[in-house]
């Protein structure tokens, strides 16, 4: 068998794979509607600010007598109304699905990489190894995610790479929990007891035999991470610590909470808070679903 | 003059894009160009980095603020951004939280950490009493002055302005001299002085004092505290606060709303009258005796708890402030060298000797005093980390309880004179209410101005301490009982700009900058004309009546400061953005920066357009 064919075989079997996941998630209504969601989020985030009519921070918009429009409700020149001092709601909400885009990606990539790792290594050798990580878990589970993370955003600048930073030291502790646990039963398996005894090296069991079947775990609690991580971001944005020099959509919610309109202005409030809502609930719609192939005994479950 | 260095062809490049870098090329960096009499403000110790290099373009200017601040300091950040930008000098916005502002962009020892930094000031009273809290912050000894301005003619006038105790008119013509250097060498960037806006319920109180710059309840002005009177059932004033106090320790106070809460307590030896006039408190007369001798007579009255106060208490407190560096007393403090009791007992009479003639002290300095009871701090090991149980001081109100976090109560004291209504009305004048007043005020923590706002509308608290936006107070004040209160203020919005920066010791970036700010235009715009626009550069407000001087004005002209610009040998790249000068313009670009002070007129510049 030619080398060619065997690529070509390899991606058409990933082909089939994809074509697998995709069914089943259009299968399940409230996933398909999640993942179009998501795709929308993703355009969002990366051409949200180009498709922005108006500066979110700099321009003021202004009515007819060329005064500006304060905490207008939505008209003709703001579909989405204006904020207290005259920015746009729409071109705020556009731009600020960026910022948040990259919190969630970053967040959730490094919180999945990490994770995994641990999770991997720890899984893997257990014993000592296990033991030391393992109590390095359940440290971070016992300090609280928002205080901790306050604590640290009052002595640095918050600025988005430290906010990514943040959430992952405080997050990689979820999927290191569920791939370790993945990782004990996999590596008992006779495939990888025989890839030991012909002589593999611990690097490549681990990498080559084991990784490759928890991976699956790894990428569904990456794309938990996307989600827990874009929460995370609003609510440390809507406490003040956000990254200031961006207007994501916490920090929305943090300028109509402060300017005291969050009870009347509900233009300025709901584009954000839905937005947010939307884009965690889908990953953790189209999450739920995945879980049913990864997983089949859930699946069974339900069809009891 | 010392320390001309920094012109170097090794050191250029600090450009960006505006092509390939000339080799030889001069540059200058930022320093101090004279020899401070501040230890640390020397050429090791320079705290921005920035480089001007000959033909390239401008390096971007950090801005730097706190949108935590006000509700519109990020909209006043991007206002001078703009003005910048009109002029093409690039920028970079740096928005810090509020703590960091003050406690690392300024530091004391070697002044800002980046070109430009701005605030409002706070509303202590001396700065609406005497010009000084503000134009001190051009003499190079005074630790206020964080943007590195350094200009001898001004520190001698200062001296002299500061030193003239008896004639106020010699005074009076010092301090217009230096308002008006101050707005023509461009010292800052002055804007506004913005209106203090408030919402109180005034179905349930009347007798409400509109201060300038604390508004009606703000807590460094006692007027509203003694002067409410009940219209309803309710005879305790519930006010809502979002700042919690660390301590009940008034002179060594970590926290200045702890200090000004505690100013109901605590008696100073003058007040602050509405109309920003000294009037007496706990002392009720004095007696110039020569430039640096005065002496008060003091008042007949008792300490809460009963016993009496004497000039001991006076001599004891200013005594014990200075032996332990009380940081809020420190402007009180200062200038006096010794306090002798000429008289004894009840009432009585005291001397301070200073160190020498100060002008500011009968005018600023008596009114930040606050006397503490000898009898029940003398025992007291270490004052500065003293937390008092119960204060005990002469004020109108006596301390009733205190939950940090969350309420501070304290009861009216009958036997203080502010209870009269004659010595009320004749401070007070046309805000004069007669009655009994309040029986008590609380304050209430509550968690942020979202809460604040609904409690007032809910009526469980009767006023707000923070300064509202104007859409929000109008927004109160549809409910009925509630009214909008809007104050004027003495405290300034400004623009720093760190006088060491290469961009800002050339004047005529200085002067073309003044002209491209829109103060008007931010003002309605952003305020909604809620403040005073203030002509030229000028610190001082019209409020602080017996000093003003009107400087005069720049016109808003962008097109006029790039003429000036352009004059100077200015010139701008493909994108628009300013090109420092190059060749002759280059040489006469040093001459302004080594004098700092001098227009292109006066040193007989070319016109290089």
């Amino acid at each position: 068998m030619s080398v060619e064919s065997l690529s070509t075989e390899r991606v058409s079997e990933l082909g089939g794979k994809a074509k697998n996941v995709l069914g089943v998630i259009v299968k399940d209504r409230w996933a398909a509607a999640g993942l179009v969601v998501i795709v929308l989020f993703v355009t969002l985030g990366i051409l949200g600010p180009a498709l922005a009519p108006h500066d979110p921070i700099r321009d003021t918009l202004r009515g007819e007598d060329n005064q500006p429009l304060r905490t207008e409700a939505p008209s003709e020149e703001a579909f989405m109304g204006t904020t207290a001092f005259g920015k746009d709601v729409f071109s705020q909400f556009l731009a600020g699905a960026r910022p948040t885009f990259l919190v969630g990606l970053f967040g959730g990539i490094g919180t999945g990489i990490v994770g995994f790792l641990v999770g991997l290594v720890s899984g893997y050798f257990g014993g000592r190894v296990d033991e030391v990580l393992m109590r390095l878990t359940d440290l971070t589970f016992a300090l609280p995610l928002l205080p901790m993370a306050l604590l640290v955003l009052t002595f640095v600048q918050p600025s988005t790479p430290i906010i990514v930073l943040v959430l992952v030291t405080f997050l990689w502790k979820m999927p290191a929990r569920v791939i370790r646990s993945e990782v004990m039963s996999v590596k008992n398996r006779t495939f990888v007891r025989s890839a030991r005894a012909s002589g593999a090296g611990h690097l490549r069991t681990m990498f080559y035999h084991v990784a490759p079947n928890v991976l699956a775990v790894g990428f569904l609690y990456t794309a938990y991470a996307v989600s827990w991580s874009i929460a995370v971001e609003a609510s440390l944005s809507f406490l003040g610590f956000g990254d200031p020099t961006t207007t994501s959509w916490g920090t929305m919610l943090q300028e109509v909470f402060e300017s005291g309109d969050m009870r009347d202005a509900w233009w300025w409030v709901l584009p954000p808070a839905i937005g947010i809502s939307a884009i965690t609930t889908s990953v953790f719609l189209v999450g739920r679903s995945l879980e049913e192939i990864i997983n089949p005994e859930i699946q069974t479950e339900g069809d009891q | 003059m010392a320390g001309i260095a920094g012109c170097s062809g090794m050191f250029g490049g600090g450009g960006n894009g505006s092509g390939e870098a000339d080799e030889d090329a001069e540059s200058v960096e930022t320093q101090f160009w004279e020899d401070w009499p501040v230890e640390t403000k020397n050429n090791d110790n320079v705290p921005v980095d920035y480089t001007a290099t000959e033909g390239q373009t401008l390096d971007p200017v950090t801005i730097n603020y706190s949108s935590e601040e006000e509700p519109w300091m990020e909209e006043h950040a991007v206002m001078i951004e703009s003005s910048l930008m009109e002029l093409g000098i690039p920028t970079e916005m740096d928005d810090v939280p509020l703590n960091r502002l003050y406690d690392e962009y300024w530091p004391a020892d070697t002044g800002h950490i980046v070109p430009i930094s701005m605030n409002t000031h706070g509303p202590d009273p001396q700065r609406g009493l005497d010009p000084n809290a503000f134009l001190l912050r051009m003499h190079p000894e005074d630790s206020g002055n964080y943007m590195n301005y350094y200009d001898e003619e001004v520190r001698d006038l200062i001296d002299e302005e500061s030193a003239e105790v008896e004639d106020q008119d010699a005074r009076r013509e010092t301090v217009h001299e230096l308002q008006e250097i101050m707005s023509e060498d461009v010292f800052c960037y002055s804007i506004n002085f913005p209106d203090v806006i408030q919402a109180a319920n005034t179905a349930n109180w009347s007798g409400y004092v509109p201060t300038p710059g604390n508004g009606t309840n703000r807590d460094s002005f006692i007027w509203t505290h003694v002067n409410l009177q009940p219209q309803g059932d309710d005879t305790t004033w519930v006010k809502g606060v979002t700042t919690e106090m660390n301590g009940l320790n008034l002179p060594w106070s970590a926290g200045g709303e702890a200090a000004k809460r505690m100013t109901v307590i605590y008696d100073g030896l003058y007040d602050a009258s509405p109309q920003l006039e000294v009037v007496p408190a706990l002392a009720t007369d004095h007696e110039i005796v020569d430039d640096t001798t005065i002496e008060m007579d003091l008042r007949e009255t008792t300490w809460h708890d009963g016993e009496d106060f004497t000039p001991e208490d006076v001599k004891f407190s200013v005594e014990l402030f200075q032996e332990y560096d009380a940081p809020d007393m420190a402007v009180f403090t200062d200038p006096i060298d010794s306090v002798e009791v000429v008289e004894e007992g009840l009432g009585g009479r005291v001397r301070f000797n200073l160190d020498g003639p100060d002008a500011s002290f009968m005018t600023q300095r008596v009114v930040m005093s606050a006397i503490i009871p000898k009898h029940k701090w003398e025992d007291v090991d270490d004052p500065a980390n003293h937390n008092p149980e119960e204060p005990v001081g002469t004020g109108p109100f006596q301390f009733a309880s205190w939950d940090q976090g969350s309420r501070m109560e304290v009861e009216k004291f009958e036997d203080h004179w502010m209870w009269d209504e004659d010595e009320r009305e004749e401070i007070l004048g046309e805000y004069f209410e007669p009655g009994e007043g309040v029986d008590g005020i609380v304050w209430s923590n509550v968690g942020n101005t979202d809460a604040l706002l609904g409690a007032l509308e809910g009526g469980d608290i009767d006023a707000v301490d923070s300064i509202l936006t104007n859409e929000q107070a109008d927004e109160l004040a549809q409910n009925d009982g509630i009214d909008k209160q809007v104050s004027e203020n003495f405290a300034p919005l400004d623009v720093h700009i760190n006088h060491i920066v290469p961009v800002w010791r050339d004047k005529v970036i200085r002067k073309a900058v003044a002209h491209s700010i829109n103060k008007q235009g931010f003002t309605d715009d952003v305020l909604d004309g809620n403040a005073t626009v203030t002509p030229g550069n000028n610190l001082i407000s019209p409020l602080v009546e017996d000093w003003y001087y009107e400087p005069d004005d720049y016109e808003y002209d962008p097109e006029l400061g790039r003429e000036m610009l352009e004059k100077a040998g200015y010139t701008w790249d493909d994108e628009d953005m300013l090109v420092w000068p190059e060749g002759d313009a280059w040489d006469a670009f040093m001459d302004r920066l080594e004098d700092g002070h001098a227009t292109r007129e006066e040193l007989e510049q070319d016109d290089f357009s």
